[in-house]
């Protein structure tokens, strides 16, 4: 008797449950129909008159309340930093669009759409005094570094680099390579296989394999020996597409803050090695803090060097960050590094091929090499790899080596292992920090 | 103590004005109190209250407050659970957390009882250790260790799971309590505002020692809960 109302009422919790999981399933199923609908009219994200606004996300802990073990799936306290999203919004005549926690950093990322009503500068300013506010800010918009040039007769980067020399000793193994870019193309013939994840941090724009990631990713890790199309600089390295950017007409390439915090948020919470942002920008506080922290944990960013921005653009100008040019020329600093980037045949949509030009696929360059150097020496810090790159001297005769990356030297002074011809390489080239 | 109690709750949102703090909390309604493998509920329903401050620089104090229902019936009341600790993210992601709780029973004041506890999370997983220098008014040293996972099933549905082992590190056959295994493995979800929790909780003592005051029958049971969150 004592225990009928309970009983009761466990009977009533199982059937409630039920009710509300299938209600669930269903309203999944519609969303994965209004999402297959989506597909043929993909729009891209709006980023104007947006802005994220950033609440302190508590690290969990004890709650005697609710059954909770910390993940942040389940994390009871999300209600209440939603609720006072709402009353901030509410106040300053925003709409709250959506969030997504970032315990990297220990915020929840808020997007509000501003009114015409008001200047952006007031609304953040009058944000910004909240109490309540971690700190406010606008989203910035990133573009991918890839020049849309004709494409010329092919020039092999592996003559430069020596590549099957180097794939005796290494080839990217045991390393994941993030890739923050536009939707890589999972079943390309020569990415089949290559990558191990990925995600889409585009809302309302469905996962497509596009030019600029394709790309990226085929210069990093195309398939070495399977008879087909090219060979990734680290053949054996993990891919993690994460898709923070979408493709626009005519080719180019976009991304925001937002998206490209989200990804680097995930990759940070993923073990990643090395992370690939082939894109430029304006300098951004979100992100610049969850670079901050991806360079404290001894992860390899490489940047794109933006020719068109006085400092080469964001990240490429954070400190930390490995920036990466395609060509050597007078206003680059000495620890910008130069790589392989013009004319160079990668992976394209549609199990294609084709020539692309630009300091994003530069980056690419770079970031296999990390993946490399990661194999050979993981407990190697950002710093000791810097000091220990070694590039070509400079008015040469082949663009192709004048100023750039000498990779088998690089290996052979980091890691003590020679792979290629390195008393002729080492005495040819000179360290990366030297005038 | 109510009255303590009744400042502490008004201290908490005083102190909410703060520079990012925050305060969270929840109204539930559970068909069980079920604690540490035991109903101090009697297996009947019960409402519960929580509310929880977050300082934006780790620490954090909250108050939990519910009906319980004993083995006898002069004991039936009130209990409240004050906490309070520090907890941190490392770069790793790996958090750590050290606290104390305060028990106390309205009616049964020889039940009163702290603890004190330390714990670590990763991802979805989490372990805590407690110590109690005199458990639930039993007059012995108590350890509480648990384990506790959970894995999202869809987007608003996860599975959980906990394994909790109480032992008497001084105890004596005959003279304490049983040492305790409890399991629950459930399904939660959350509906906006609201999280719904259904879980099956198994209950197995080590050892056949006199059962106290406090312990009220012990069986596997299907607990049904719903939360509002704020």
């Amino acid at each position: 008797m004592k225990a009928r109302w309970s009983n009761r009422l466990s009977q009533f919790g199982l059937c409630l449950f039920l009710t509300l999981t299938a209600l669930s399933g269903a309203r999944l199923a519609s969303a994965d129909t209004a999402v297959e609908q989506e597909q043929n009219t993909a729009k891209e994200p709006e980023a104007k008159r947006r802005i994220l606004v950033m609440l302190h996300l508590p690290a969990p802990h004890f709650r005697p309340d609710v059954s909770y073990s910390g993940g942040y799936s389940n994390d009871v306290s999300r209600t209440a930093r939603r609720r006072i999203a709402e009353e901030l919004a509410r106040t300053h005549g925003l709409k709250l669009l959506e969030d997504w926690p970032m315990p990297v950093l220990n915020v929840d990322c808020f997007v509000m759409e501003e009114s015409d009503a008001l200047p952006e500068e007031q609304t953040i300013a009058s944000l910004s005094k909240d109490a309540r506010v971690a700190w406010v800010q606008t989203i910035n918009t990133f573009d991918a570094q890839a020049k849309s040039d004709p494409l010329f007769p092919v020039q092999p980067a592996n003559k430069y680099w020596q590549l099957d020399e180097i794939r005796k000793i290494a080839t990217g193994r045991n390393v994941v390579v993030a890739i923050i870019d536009s939707g890589v193309e999972i079943k390309h013939p020569d990415l089949a296989g290559q990558i191990s994840l990925n995600q889409n941090f585009i809302d309302g724009n469905p996962y497509v394999g596009e030019n600029h990631g394709t790309g990226v990713a085929g210069v990093i890790a195309a398939r070495a020996g399977n008879g087909v199309g090219i060979e990734g600089i680290a053949p054996n390295t993990h891919v993690m597409a994460l898709r923070a950017c979408w493709q626009e007409p005519e080719n180019k390439t976009r991304c925001n803050s937002f998206t490209i915090g989200k990804a680097l948020n995930f990759a940070l919470t993923q073990g990643v090695q090395v992370i690939n942002m082939s894109l430029s920008g304006p300098p951004d506080r979100l992100l610049k803090q969850l670079l901050d922290a991806a360079i404290s944990r001894n992860i390899k960013i490489v940047g794109a060097m933006d020719p068109n921005r006085a400092d080469g653009g964001f990240p490429a100008s954070h400190p930390g960050v490995f920036a990466v040019a395609d060509s050597k020329t007078r206003l680059l600093t000495n620890d910008i590094l130069v790589a392989p980037g013009r004319d160079i045949p990668t992976t394209a949509p549609g199990a294609r091929w084709s020539f692309v030009s630009g300091s994003s696929y530069s980056a690419a360059h770079i970031s296999g090499m990390m993946a490399l150097l990661s194999e050979l020496k993981p407990s190697a810090s950002l710093t000791q790899i810097r000091a220990d790159m070694v590039v070509n001297p400079v008015n040469q005769g082949d663009a192709n080596i004048s100023g750039q990356v000498n990779l088998c030297a690089t290996l052979s002074k980091l890691t003590s292992k020679c792979a290629c011809s390195c008393h002729l390489t080492a005495a040819s080239a000179t360290a990366v920090n030297q005038p | 103590m109510l009255k303590y109690c009744v400042i502490l709750v008004i201290s908490i949102f005083a102190i909410a004005g703060k520079a990012c703090a925050q305060v969270s909390g929840s109204i539930t309604l559970a068909s069980d109190y079920s604690y540490r493998g035991i109903s101090l509920s009697n297996e009947q329903p019960v409402a519960q209250l929580n509310l929880v401050y977050d300082a934006p620089d780790g620490w954090y104090a909250g108050a939990f407050g519910s009906k319980v229902k004993l083995t006898s019936s002069d004991s039936d009341g009130e209990q409240i659970l004050l906490y309070s600790g520090f907890s941190r993210r490392l770069r790793s992601g790996l958090i750590w957390e050290a606290g104390a709780t305060a028990a106390l029973f309205r009616k049964a004041n020889d039940l009163n009882y702290g603890e004190v506890f330390a714990g670590l999370m990763f991802d979805n997983l989490s372990a805590r250790i407690y110590y109690s220098p005199n458990y639930i008014g039993l007059n012995s040293k108590t350890l509480y260790m648990e384990a506790n996972a959970d894995y999202q099933l869809q987007e608003h549905l996860d599975l959980f799971s906990h394994i909790g082992w109480l032992v008497y590190p001084d105890g004596k056959v005959g003279l304490v309590n049983r040492n305790r295994v409890d399991l629950r493995v459930g399904v939660g979800s959350n509906f906006s505002s609201w999280k719904l929790q259904l879980a099956y909780s198994i209950t197995r003592p080590q050892y056949s020692y006199k059962t106290g005051k406090y312990q009220n029958n012990s069986r596997n049971s299907l607990v049904f809960s719903a939360s509002y969150l704020f």
